[in-house]
């Protein structure tokens, strides 16, 4: 009888755990910043670990520092853990040497994520655009905790006052309890 | 216990409401979610390319062999292999390829994406007369062993126009329409199921 005030709460932990479980989800799902990348297929280009030490050129403090600022963001589509600027795979090299090309000529930032976003998809970017696409991506977490706290607050406030008992019933209770 | 009567009247337990399910059900369906995404392939990116037309590119053929413009996608249905000498895979798929090559009105493309890879390289121009003499050579006698499935055969050697495509692992294969849209990509070796369920019946959809 007692027991549906504390189902209450026991739905608003179980939201809570399924609200913080689908903000990991979601993460998990689409932007796999921690994937385990489990036995490494053996069609991609080899890493070649000593390939960028001696074909990268230093860039210029000012290019280095856009540099650095794009390429944290972009995502090595082979070793997919890995951002762009750190990963030593061939093609991680190719398209290093190809923004660096592109800072050279003076393209923006926008320019030179759209050139590898029409190659390679949202997939490169580790902070994805937000356009119609990806609204479920940046607010459906979001949604979903305004959706958990409204159901929970609404628990909450249904719990039964107190009763109140007339005066007879008091002293029916007084009797039963006291014989 | 006895039936309620008015002095419990406010203790009385409410039928149970319905949307106590909503969080169970809300529950279940992330379990759904979090499964379909758990069991997906993390190497299939989905191209952008798709419904695109193909990327502008010129290349020389292998061996002196005419230049291929991509201009000359248009008018035929083509299938695009990027592929290497040094890629298991490719040498898998092979057989598959040469399948396909037997199809009237099918368009071979095998692009040799960066046949000398940096490693080889060391330092050395991938567009230098001897590195494309080298890769040359290594192309023909690849296909010489395990099949002549090009019509078209060109060299990338800087993987220029394997960029353009989208290229992130070896092999991958394009279809590229009649009106030079590219219509399907599949990253990684072909498989005869791959090629069944979606390249064959695709390619019999864009015949005339």
């Amino acid at each position: 009888m007692k027991r549906f005030p504390r189902l209450g709460w026991l739905w608003a932990c179980l939201l809570w755990a399924l609200m913080s479980g689908s903000v990991w989800g979601q993460g998990a799902a689409s932007v796999p910043l921690s994937t385990p990348v489990s036995n490494p297929a053996p069609d991609l280009p080899q890493v070649e670990a000593r390939v960028s030490a001696r074909t990268e050129t230093p860039l210029s403090p000012q290019a280095q520092a856009r540099w650095d600022h794009i390429a944290a963001e972009l995502r090595c589509l082979v070793c997919q853990n890995e951002s762009l600027a750190s990963s030593n795979a061939e093609l991680a090299v190719d398209l290093r040497r190809e923004v660096r090309g592109l800072i050279d000529q003076g393209k923006s930032d926008t320019e030179i994520r759209s050139f590898l976003v029409s190659r390679y998809g949202d997939f490169v970017l580790y902070k994805p655009e937000v356009k119609p696409v990806t609204w479920l991506l940046w607010f459906g977490p979001f949604a979903l905790l305004l959706l958990a706290l409204g159901v929970a607050f609404r628990l909450m406030r249904r719990r039964p006052a107190a009763p109140t008992l007339t005066d007879s019933e008091r002293a029916r209770i007084r009797q039963l309890l006291e014989p | 216990m006895s039936g309620p009567g008015p002095a419990t009247a406010g203790l009385q337990p409410r039928s149970m409401p319905r949307w106590v399910f909503v969080p169970l059900g809300l529950f279940l369906c992330l379990v759904v979610f979090l499964a379909v995404g758990l069991n997906r392939n993390p190497k299939e990116i989905p191209s952008p390319l798709i419904g695109q037309p193909a990327p502008a590119f010129s290349l020389p053929g292998v061996g002196g062999a005419a230049v291929f413009n991509s201009d000359q996608f248009k008018g035929q249905v083509s299938v695009v292999n990027l592929w290497a000498t040094w890629c298991a895979g490719c040498r898998e798929e092979h057989p598959l390829l040469m399948a396909l090559s037997k199809q009237p009105g099918l368009q071979m493309v095998g692009i040799n994406y960066k046949e000398m890879q940096a490693s080889e390289l060391a330092g050395a121009e991938p567009m230098a007369p001897e590195s494309v003499q080298k890769a040359t050579a290594r192309n023909q006698a690849w296909l010489q062993k395990h099949g002549q499935a090009f019509a078209v055969n060109l060299l990338d050697m800087d993987g220029r126009v394997g960029m353009d495509f989208g290229v992130y692992g070896l092999p991958e294969t394009y279809v590229v329409d009649r009106a030079g849209v590219v219509r399907f990509k599949h990253a990684g070796a072909l498989t005869p199921e791959v090629l069944q369920q979606k390249l064959l019946p695709l390619l019999r959809s864009l015949q005339p």
